[in-house]
Formats: structure tokens, sequence, C-alpha cells
């Protein structure tokens, strides 16, 4: 790195002649007065800016409606009646066999209280 | 009020800086009051450990762009003094810049001989690198320094006589 510049004279030359520019007459008075209904602009924090719209977002999302998976049908017909046809549980069609063994049973059953109570009763052997 | 007091010191320099970019007085007297009125609600942002007069050049440079894109002819010059010798050549090397150098070249030498910045400091101020800006001085020198050997051949030639002993 060459500690001097290349043509140096010439920078010798400028330093050495330095012009002196004289601002035109009024211009501070001029750029004060442009200042002085101004006060400096506060610093903007836009940190809040951005957390505003998601904020809203989750706000309108809780207080929204749930909505339902039907949408309400408005009929102009009523349905068709359906007749439907329910047997009754003690009819219901299971096992055959199962249902004349439960019906024998019972058949056993009232022909024992039969005899119990229609037959005349045996005395006891006296002592 | 203290800005004030900035303004009282430095609307000169600002005004000085801003006419070798514009080398027009009057664009340069709006854009040094655009460039103070910029300054003061920009104040908040500047930190007090640098130096402040870099700051306000590079707040003028911004607010002279869009007035150098209005390309305007550069006013009348007057021609360079015939006597050769009674003025030193140095009185109108500044002449001879502000004619032959563009306003970029023109205001490089301006911040780094008439106000002694540094090559990062030109560099910041006019947004480009410190290498870029080095050439720039250079090929600044050169260029004076042949107007200066064509200014000093052209006045030998005009007084014949003048260097016999």
């Amino acid at each position: 790195m060459n500690p001097e510049e290349p043509h140096d004279e010439i920078g010798e030359m400028l330093r050495a002649s330095k012009p002196r520019v004289s601002p035109p007459a009024g211009l501070e008075a001029r750029i004060l007065r442009s200042l002085e209904p101004r006060e400096p602009k506060p610093a903007i924090r836009f940190w809040p800016w951005l957390l505003l719209p998601p904020a809203m977002a989750a706000v309108v999302l809780m207080l929204r409606p749930v909505p339902t998976e039907k949408p309400p049908v408005t009929r102009i017909d009523p349905p068709p009646v359906e007749i439907v046809k329910t047997e009754p549980a003690s009819v219901r069609w299971k096992n055959p066999l199962e249902t004349e063994s439960l019906a024998l049973q019972r058949d056993v059953r009232r022909a024992g209280n039969f005899l119990i109570h229609c037959l005349p009763s045996v005395p006891a052997p006296a002592e | 009020m203290a800005f004030g007091e900035l303004v009282h010191r430095h609307h000169g320099r600002v005004f000085g800086f801003l006419l070798t970019l514009t080398r027009h007085r009057q664009d340069a007297e709006d854009l040094t009051q655009d460039t103070f009125l910029r300054a003061w609600s920009k104040f908040h942002r500047f930190d007090p450990a640098q130096p402040l007069l870099p700051w306000l050049f590079t707040l003028a440079r911004r607010q002279s762009i869009a007035v150098l894109r209005k390309r305007r002819p550069l006013p009348e010059e007057l021609p360079f003094p015939a006597e050769p010798e009674s003025a030193p050549p140095m009185a109108w090397i500044w002449e001879a810049a502000r004619k032959e150098l563009s306003a970029e070249s023109y205001s490089a030498v301006w911040l780094h001989y008439a106000e002694e910045l540094s090559i990062r400091q030109i560099a910041a101020i006019l947004g480009k690198r410190e290498g870029a800006v080095k050439v720039i001085l250079h090929r600044a020198r050169k260029t004076l320094e042949e107007s200066i050997r064509m200014k000093s051949a052209n006045l030998q030639s005009l007084t014949p006589f003048r260097h016999e002993p």
C-alpha cells in the first residue's frame, strides 16, 4: 500500500486552495422557519401491528358459532309414513328346537302340578 | 435550541457539498433545506458516537438523487485567467475540477480535499466501495494534472518571450 497518492501534487494544490462557499443569505433562517411547526416524530413501533391481525383472527374463530354437521332441511311435503312391523321379543325366531324344549318343560311342570293337586293324598302310616 | 445550533454550524458546508452535486445554486438551496428537514425527522436514529457531518452529507446526497435525474445545462463559465504567473495555478484548480469532472468525481474531490474526510467516510456518503472511491479520486487527479499541463502549454505558446532570462 503506497503511503503517497499518485499525482499527490494535485492533492496538495487542492488542499492549499480550498474554496470558501458562501451560503445564500437567509438560508439558515429559512431552514429554521421550516422546522418550527414540526416536532420530531416518535419512533413507530410496528410490532403491535404484526400481532394485531392474528389476534383478531383468533377472536373471530373463537366467537363464531359451531357449524352443525347437517344443514337444516326445509320440507315441503310431509314425509311418507312408514309402517314397520315389529315382532314381540318372545316370538323371536330362534332355534325351533329350543322353543319346543321350552314348551315341553312348561307342559311337564303343569302336568306335575296337576297330579300333585288333583290326586288324593296318601294317608300317613299309623304308628 | 440545539438543532438550531446544528443548522447554524453546518448549513454552509452542506450547501457547499450539494453545490458540487447539483451545480445549481437554487437546487442546492432547496436541497439544503430538505436535508435539514430530513435530519430533524430522523435525528432519533443518529448515533451520537459517530461524526455528524458525514451523516448530514449522506442525507444530502440521497435528497439530491431526484434532482440529479433532471439534467440541467451547466451555467456559463468565465475562461481561465490570462496571467499565468501573477495568479498561482492553485487558485483556479478548483474551477478546473468543477468544469472538467463529473458531478460524482467533483463531489468526491470536494469531500476529500475540501472537507478532509477519509476514503471510508466518502464511500459511505456516496454509497460506493472504498476501492471505487480511490479509483475516482485517482482519475480526477490525473484529469486535473493533464488539464494543468495543457493550460500551461497554451500559456507558454501565448507568451513565448516571458521565459528569457
